[in-house]
């Protein structure tokens, strides 16, 4: 982690573990993450369903259910905002508008009820004190900046007339409404046709350049994190087990889990054969002596299984892999 | 949206025509000679053949039939056995007692469910909500009189705090009045507060853990406008629903009700004609509540399309 970098982070997650409630009492989802992402950048946060990237997300703005969830310990810091030990009052002042966010599923994420421009100017009206006049106004020129066609007439329809990718982009223009410093992406584009994906994550970008907005990009497709993000954190089981830039980890990963990713998501357009990672994500309530993934792991020894590996760090890089030095792992090409 | 509400009204039609005639055939296979109830006691068979005669009671059933449908048609709901008097006076007449009774009721068990329900599906799993719970069954399983007599043993006979019987109308004294309907409305209002609540729970509940509720606590809206706003309108639709039936049970339990707390409404009167087999009586209530009760539906109905716009496509 570049040092000399703190003070400018906007967002900053320290050794925060987030607990579930299982048969067996208290298990953490997300143990001990760290990470942080300065002014303008885009974080990508990749693991498979269950690795715990969508349950840090919605630590950050307390969005977890309040029963069965408990926050084990850690702290985050969203500029000089500690958001863990904000109050529900506090964290309403944070959520759409100094941090926005967008959700993996754009056909239930929006209100049936009430009409796509009412649905972002309503946070406008909450965040900025305006009028309904200018609040609408607002979501009008919103809707037309992501994208979306006749913004006038269509601000007044439900989210029923709209399409998958229209509304995750009238999502975006409500996460956008107050320009937040952050948005959170939750898998934006999981739930949508491949065409439109492309269309999304390059408006994700062109909002970004455009303002000094930073972006923390959940997603379990590092080809997604690939075109967007700067640099890279994979998550596996709760943990981080690989941070690094972008291009560091597509080049040269340094956690056997980075490697079998890669290699997965290559499968359908190189030579090279489809390699994957056999079995699944342990569930959260699943002790393991030593590493988390070494039962899954190619390279695992008996070194592996016998105490926790901690986070290791070394030019820049995070990784959380004892036989690193002496692994070449396969990257992207 | 027209042909929305021609065609609910095309069904109310068809509705109202089989209560008639169900109504029409249940009264007349029930036992017992009106004509000898309309005579009096002292009687003898000539009289009663002449008051046969006189009310129209020895033609066929058919033409019974016939006669009276074509005077409902023109609101005409026939005359009493009992006296001749007009059945649609003798029911706007007494209609201001029984309404006044089921709008409070209602008030009741809205003023009750909807915190209840709210609190409970918002707190779930806590030791309040299942209070809540405990309470919503309990209601539920408690019949209507039973509360009603309890309430008025406590609240009336030990305590004093209320009357526990008597109506007076609202324009003549509208304190008295809304006195007088606390116990009553209690005693109607609690049931359906508790099968009310029950739905509300459940549904808001249910509508608590979707998508768009997170969405609208990620804008930063603040608990109560996420759940009047967000949560609400979508989870009034089945309780809407649920609604409805229960006008209808409410409608049926001023019967009883009424007659607990003496009030001279159209339950009364029912209960009334019964015993005077006052058939032109009897009929013509039970038409006029399924009227009622239709006609609420329909409203009902037509309320899905404002809380969904989903049904006004």
């Amino acid at each position: 982690m570049n040092t000399d970098l703190v003070g400018q982070h906007v967002l900053d997650i320290n050794h925060l573990t987030v607990e579930f409630r299982t048969v067996s009492g208290w298990s953490p989802a997300v143990r001990d993450l760290s990470l942080t992402i300065g002014r303008n950048e885009v974080f990508g946060l990749v693991g498979e369903s269950g690795s715990g990237k969508s349950v840090s997300a919605m630590s950050i703005l307390g969005l977890l259910p309040r029963r069965g969830t408990r926050i084990g310990g850690g702290h985050v810091r969203l500029g000089k905002t500690d958001l863990l030990g904000a109050t529900s009052k506090q964290l309403d002042q944070v959520r759409g508008s100094r941090v926005g966010m967008i959700f993996q599923e754009p056909m239930t994420s929006l209100n049936p009820a009430y009409t796509i421009g009412e649905q972002i100017a309503e946070s406008v009206r909450r965040h900025r004190g305006a009028t309904r006049r200018q609040a609408w106004d607002r979501a009008v020129s919103l809707l037309s900046r992501v994208g979306i066609p006749t913004a006038a007439r269509n601000a007044e329809r439900y989210p029923h007339h709209f399409s998958g990718g229209m509304r995750q982009r009238a999502m975006i223009a409500m996460a956008l409404a107050c320009e937040p410093e952050l948005l959170i992406a939750d898998e934006p584009t999981t739930a949508l046709d491949v065409t439109v994906q492309a269309l999304i994550l390059d408006l994700i970008a062109e909002l970004r350049a455009e303002s000094d907005m930073s972006v923390l990009l959940i997603t379990h497709d590092l080809a997604v994190v690939s075109e967007v993000a700067d640099r890279v954190g994979v998550m596996y089981a709760g943990e981080l087990v690989e941070q690094a830039s972008t291009a560091d980890v597509f080049n040269a990963p340094q956690h056997p889990y980075t490697s079998g990713l890669l290699s997965s998501i290559l499968a359908l357009d190189s030579t090279r054969e489809f390699a994957g990672i056999p079995g699944s994500v342990p569930s959260v309530d699943r002790e393991f002596p030593g590493c988390r993934f070494a039962d899954r792991c190619a390279f695992a020894t008996d070194a592996c299984t016998i105490s926790p590996v901690a986070l290791r760090r070394s030019a820049g890089r995070i990784h959380r892999c004892l036989r690193s030095d002496e692994l070449v792992l396969e990257g992207a090409r | 949206m027209l042909t929305f509400v021609l065609r609910r009204l095309g069904i109310l039609l068809l509705t109202l025509g089989l209560v008639t005639v169900i109504g029409f055939l249940l009264i007349h296979i029930t036992p017992g000679d009106p004509a000898v109830a309309a005579a009096g006691p002292d009687a003898d068979q000539a009289t009663i053949a002449a008051t046969r005669v006189e009310l129209g009671l020895d033609r066929p059933l058919v033409v019974q039939f016939w006669e009276y449908t074509t005077g409902l048609v023109r609101l005409d709901f026939g005359t009493s056995f009992d006296g001749g008097r007009p059945v649609l006076d003798a029911i706007t007449d007494r209609l201001p007692a029984t309404l006044s009774l089921v709008i409070a009721s209602l008030l009741v068990a809205l003023l009750i469910s909807i915190p209840l329900g709210v609190g409970t599906a918002v707190h779930r799993g806590s030791i309040w909500d299942r209070i809540g719970v405990l309470l919503a069954s309990l209601g539920v399983a408690l019949p209507d009189f039973f509360v009603g007599l309890v309430l008025v043993l406590v609240l009336a006979l030990q305590l004093g705090i209320f009357d526990a019987t008597g109506y007076v109308p609202l324009f003549d004294d509208p304190i008295q009045w809304a006195y007088l309907l606390v116990l009553p409305a209690l005693t109607l209002g609690t049931t359906v507060a508790a099968e009310l609540t029950r739905h509300i729970r459940a549904s808001v509940s249910d509508v608590l853990e979707l998508d768009y509720v997170r969405t609208a606590r990620s804008k930063g809206l603040g608990s109560t406008r996420v759940i009047l706003k967000h949560a609400s309108r979508n989870a009034a639709m089945p309780v809407v629903t649920v609604f409805g039936n229960q006008i209808a049970r409410l409608l049926g339990g001023t019967v009883i009700v009424e007659q607990i707390f003496s009030i001279p409404g159209i339950g009364q009167l029912l209960v009334q004609s019964v015993f005077t087999r006052d058939i032109p009586m009897v009929l013509g209530i039970g038409i006029f509540i399924a009227m009622i009760v239709l006609l609420v539906n329909v409203l009902i109905d037509l309320s899905y399309g404002w809380l969904n716009p989903r049904v006004r496509a």
